[in-house]
C-alpha cells in the first residue's frame, strides 16, 4: 500500500470502499459560450483556469505527510502501560531464558584450566595460532626498504609522525573484548 | 534455505571455503559451514584420487570447481592425492570451538588431516605431551591412543611429532612454573577426563583376499 502514501492522486485508484473518499470538486458542463453573457464567460474562464491549477496541485498537497496521519483512522497501540511485575514476569521468569548451568566441563590437558567437553581450550589454541603467526612471519621475505644515501632526503620525504593517544589505542587493540582464560581445575 | 543463502550464494560459499581449505590447509568457521565443506572437499579428493580422466581434462573439471585456481588445482592433483594416497577417507577433521565473542555463533576448525603447516590436533596433542613430559608424568592411555591414531598414516610422523613436543616444551612452558603444579587426575587414568576411558587396542582390520 506503500504507492497509496506517497501521494494524493495515487488514493484515488485504491478500493474506495476501505479509504476515505476524498471530494473532488465536480465541475458542471458549462453552456455554450454565445448563450452566456460577456461577463459570465470571463468568470467561468477564470474558474476553469483556478480549478485546472487546483487539480495539478492536488498530489502535491500531501506530499511528505504520511497517509496514517490525521486522516481519522486509529492504528492498534496498547490500552495501557505494562506493569514493572507484568514486564519482569514475562522477561525473566521462563526458565528457558535463563542462564543455564553447564555440567560438561572438563580439565584441559594441555594446560590444566576448565575446559567444555568436545570443545578445544581456547587459551590453548589462542597460544599455538600466536605461535604459528609469529612463525610465519618470519618465512615472509623482508618488505621493500627504500635506501638514501643522504639521510636529509629521507627525512624530508617521510617526515616523522607524531603518534596520538587515539591512534596508539587503535593499533593495541584495546577496544576488543578478550576471552578470559577459565579457571584451574581443584583437586 | 540452507545457511540463509539462496542457491547460487550458497555455492560460492561452499567454493570459496573449499578452496581457502585446499590453500591454507586450515580454515575457522561456524560449526554449520564446516560440516558442509567438511563433506564437499572429502568428496572432492576422493574423485580426484580416483579420476581416470587424462591430466587436461581433469585440470579442467577442477578449474571450474575451485576459486584460485593457479594455486589450488596443482595442489589438490599432486600434493593433496600424494599425502592420502594409502587413506580411503577421513581427509578432513573439524574440532569444535567455543562460540564466537560478538554474536556467539558456534566455530569450529576444519582442517585437513597430516598437513604439515597449521595442524590443531598435532599441536594440542605435542603440546599435552609436551606438559606431562614437563611434569615427569607418564603418559595416560588416552593421550597414548590420541599420538598413535595421529601418527598412523603421517609420513615422518615421530620424528615431527618429537620436534614439536621439544617446540612446545620452549615456546609454551618457558618460565611458567606456576602452571605446571596442576597435575593430572591419575586415579582415573584418562588425564582428569570424567569419563572412564576403557583401555582398547586398535586391530587393523583383515585384508580381503585378492581375485
Ligand atoms: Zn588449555
Amino acid at each position: 500500500m506503500s504507492f497509496a502514501v506517497r501521494s494524493g492522486a495515487g488514493l484515488i485508484s485504491v478500493g474506495q470502499s476501505l479509504l476515505p473518499r476524498l471530494s473532488i470538486p465536480s465541475l458542471s458542463i458549462p453552456l455554450p459560450s454565445f448563450l452566456q453573457p460577456r461577463q459570465k464567460q470571463a468568470e467561468d474562464v477564470e474558474k476553469q483556469e483556478k480549478l485546472r491549477q487546483l487539480a495539478q496541485e492536488l498530489p502535491n498537497t500531501r506530499s511528505g505527510i504520511p497517509f496514517f496521519h490525521d486522516n481519522g483512522i486509529l492504528l492498534a497501540a496498547p490500552k495501557k502501560k505494562t506493569s514493572h511485575m507484568k514486564r519482569r514476569q514475562r522477561l525473566y521468569a521462563p526458565g528457558s531464558k535463563q542462564i543455564k548451568l553447564k555440567n560438561n566441563l572438563n580439565r584441559c590437558p594441555a594446560c590444566g584450566h576448565y575446559k567444555r567437553s568436545h570443545f578445544l581450550c581456547m587459551h590453548c589454541v589462542s597460544e599455538i595460532q600466536q605461535y604459528w603467526k609469529q612463525r610465519d612471519v618470519k618465512l615472509q621475505p623482508e618488505p621493500f626498504k627504500e635506501e638514501f644515501t643522504n639521510p636529509q632526503d629521507e627525512e624530508v620525504l617521510y617526515p616523522g609522525k607524531t603518534e596520538r593517544m587515539y591512534e596508539r589505542k587503535l593499533r593495541r587493540k584495546e577496544y576488543l573484548v578478550k576471552r578470559p582464560k577459565t579457571l584451574p581445575v581443584e583437586h | 534455505m540452507p545457511l540463509g543463502r539462496t542457491a547460487k550464494h550458497l555455492g560460492h560459499t561452499m567454493r570459496n571455503l573449499v578452496s581457502s581449505l585446499i590453500e591454507h590447509e586450515s580454515v575457522t568457521t561456524t560449526l554449520p559451514k564446516a560440516k558442509m565443506a567438511q563433506g564437499m572437499i572429502d568428496n572432492m579428493i576422493v574423485k580426484t584420487k580416483k579420476s581416470t580422466l587424462p591430466a587436461n581434462a581433469l585440470k579442467s573439471k577442477l578449474y571450474g570447481e575451485l576459486y584460485n585456481q593457479e594455486k589450488t588445482v596443482p595442489k589438490l592433483m599432486n600434493e593433496l592425492t600424494e599425502r592420502y594416497k594409502d587413506r580411503n577417507g577421513g581427509f578432513t577433521r573439524i574440532l569444535k570451538l567455543e562460540p564466537r565473542i560478538g554474536d556467539n555463533a558456534p566455530q569450529a576448525i576444519l582442517e585437513l588431516v597430516d598437513n604439515g603447516e597449521r595442524e590443531m590436533k598435532f599441536w594440542y596433542i605435542a603440546k599435552t605431551v609436551a606438559r606431562l613430559e614437563l611434569q615427569g608424568q607418564p603418559l595416560d592411555d588416552l593421550t597414548e591412543k590420541n599420538v598413535r591414531d595421529l601418527l598412523l598414516y603421517r609420513k615422518d610422523g615421530d620424528e615431527e611429532f618429537r620436534r614439536t613436543v621439544e617446540l612446545c616444551k620452549k615456546e609454551f612452558f618457558d618460565d611458567s612454573e606456576e602452571e605446571l603444579k596442576n597435575l593430572p587426575r591419575m586415579k582415573s587414568n584418562t588425564n582428569g577426563f570424567h569419563r572412564t576411558f576403557r583401555n582398547y587396542k586398535v586391530v587393523p582390520r583383515e585384508e580381503k583376499p585378492k581375485e
